[in-house]
């Protein structure tokens, strides 16, 4: 999720940050996205120790399944992350600098798996609660403290998950997330996300594994008192964009390290209010190690660099780029426990 | 439209004649690979068989320590394991007196198995392993497809990919199924890895696997082995039990 100042917010004195009157009002929709639970599969997949030798009919192991594939998995997830420039704000890279730690409980249903002979479909519902806290205080910053920015998401999706025999793994569904401020309580930014993907992973050598990853959604937002102005060109519509997305990740093996550089290139275009006509394109870069501590208890360490470009201007024919061009930088570490069921 | 109707099915069973009526063939061989003629009687004088050779139902077809055979003729793949003995009554009906074969076929078949005590009769498509066993009878291991499993006393069953069927006695029953891990067999299986050609269904066998990984809530850590009675199938543990 990407917060961040308005254009003007961030010539505000310093001496009205201090007194409090920090506007925290939201000029970005989400980056969330559905998840790929093919990706997450390969990536989790664990290498079966039990090497046996071969035979002619080979090694008949008996295996304990559900009778519907229905199942249900819990999670807790933290996080604590240096992000350089958490506010997504234009111009250098390292702007209001500050550590985030994120908590999220989360949960997913698998409604059965269905066999429709060259496609298997598996419906998902899921869920998740995630609180964000900025806890670094830096006198130096413009704002010295960011924790006024902290906010509770809450997020919800339906997902259709549908394999074909060729390896590609097609899905469709729909996202609904809500941001709601930690300090005032009040909904900042609610969203439904309908979207369709495609993953295919395919074997590189022994010991790397590619996925490629196709995306595309709309972003239908309603943003509340948007970017802070009562200009009549803002509207609660105004962050509703769509997207293309395309992230290709090498998945290397090493013992029981998953080793994960990925890059991602998304285009997303706004037609509303504000946001007439713009267009973003938005590339990153990320490095994931992954180590299961055991079966559902797992370590990560995660970077990852992004820039934004913007196109296009706005009614006054100022370029959104000095807007909204920015450059981030993350790296953070994790731990996450799931139980299955 | 009646004569619409009975042109079509003429059609269809004069095709179905030809195509299950076919003779397999050998298309690939490796290592000692004899057959025994049974149509001379008060002889048993095994010869040598190679590429090419009709499998004709007089062949009895025996594989040595490392013989391995395969027929592939109209779509339907058939191969012998090792130090396996068996005839083909058909294309679409084998007898297998000691170890293992695999049939093969995206098309839907009758296809008859039989061993010295037990036969089933498969309705369908797919990819199926068959071990003979010591107690006369034989496992049926469906690695993918769809149909069913037909025996005299067991009535039909349908065919899960990766679920194992004892077929017992005779008249024919089945005993036991077992979910198997598809994906150990099919790392292990040298019917399904030592022979030039891939198999056909590779791809669903794909999809079976990605079923089984789906429903999977664990994974014993034994191996089935031999059935040496009705009653009594070999079970070999290597640890506890992974939930």
């Amino acid at each position: 999720m990407i917060y961040k100042f308005s254009y003007l917010s961030l010539f505000v004195s310093a001496s009205s940050l201090l007194v409090g009157q920090i506007n925290s009002n939201r000029i970005d929709s989400t980056d969330r996205s559905l998840p790929s639970p093919v990706e997450e599969s390969i990536k989790n997949k664990v290498n079966d120790s039990s090497n046996v030798i071969s035979s002619d009919t080979g090694a008949q192991r008996p295996l304990i399944l559900t009778k519907s594939g229905l199942s249900l998995d819990f999670g807790y997830n933290t996080r604590v992350s240096y992000k350089q420039n958490p506010l997504g704000a234009p111009g250098i890279l390292d702007q209001q600098a500050d550590l985030v730690w994120e908590n999220s409980f989360n949960s997913r249903a698998k409604l059965g798996v269905y066999d429709l002979d060259t496609f298997v479909l598996t419906p998902f519902l899921g869920g998740a609660w995630t609180m964000t806290d900025y806890t670094h205080q830096n006198a130096d910053e413009a704002i010295p403290d960011l924790g006024v920015l902290n906010h509770n998401t809450t997020t919800a999706y339906l997902l259709f998950l549908l394999q074909h025999q060729s390896g590609w793994a097609f899905r469709a569904g729909v996202m609904y997330s809500n941001d709601r401020s930690a300090e005032t309580d009040t909904e900042e930014y609610k969203e439904f996300y309908p979207s369709i993907g495609a993953t295919k992973a395919h074997t590189i050598n022994e010991y790397l594994l590619g996925v490629l990853d196709l995306s595309a959604g709309t972003h239908l937002g309603d943003v509340e008192d948007a970017d802070g102005s009562t200009s009549s060109s803002h509207t609660a519509d105004e962050l509703d964009h769509i997207d293309a997305t395309l992230r290709y990740s090498i998945i290397y093996n090493l013992d029981n390290f998953k080793i994960t550089p990925s890059y991602s290139v998304s285009y997303r275009k706004y037609d509303n209010g504000f946001n007439f006509d713009r267009s973003d394109v938005l590339q990153s870069i990320s490095l994931d190690v992954d180590y299961p501590i055991t079966e559902s208890f797992d370590l990560s360490i995660f970077s990852n660099y992004a820039r934004r470009t913007s196109s296009g201007t706005d009614e006054a024919q100022d370029s959104y780029s000095t807007l909204y061009d920015f450059k981030k930088f993350d790296i953070g570490a994790g731990l996450g426990i799931t139980a299955s069921f | 439209m009646f004569h619409t109707l009975l042109l079509y099915n003429a059609a269809f069973f004069t095709a179905a004649f030809f195509l299950y009526g076919e003779t397999p063939s050998v298309t690939f061989k490796v290592g000692i690979v004899d057959a025994v003629d049974l149509s001379i009687k008060d002889k048993f004088d095994p010869f040598p068989i190679d590429v090419n050779t009709t499998l004709t139902p007089d062949l009895l077809i025996a594989t040595g320590s490392n013989g391995r055979v395969e027929s592939n003729v109209n779509g339907i793949y058939w191969r012998l394991g090792c130090e396996t003995m068996g005839k083909w009554n058909s294309n679409t009906d084998f007898y297998l007196d000691s170890g293992s074969l695999l049939f093969c076929n995206s098309n839907d078949n009758h296809i008859k198995f039989s061993t010295r005590e037990s036969t089933a009769t498969f309705y369908g498509h797919g990819t199926i392993i068959i071990e003979a066993t010591k107690n006369g009878g034989f496992k049926f291991i469906p690695l993918e497809g769809k149909g069913y499993i037909e025996t005299q006393k067991g009535g039909s069953k349908k065919i899960v990919g990766g679920r194992m069927l004892l077929c017992l006695g005779n008249p024919s029953y089945f005993g036991d199924a077992y979910d198997i891990d598809i994906m150990l067999m099919l790392k292990s299986s040298r019917l399904i890895n030592s022979f030039p050609s891939p198999l056909p269904t590779f791809k669903k066998i794909g999809l079976a696997i990605y079923i089984q990984e789906l429903k999977l809530k664990g994974k014993y850590n034994a191996l089935i082995g031999d059935a040496t009675s009705e009653t009594n199938l070999q079970i070999w543990s290597f640890g506890e039990k992974v939930e």
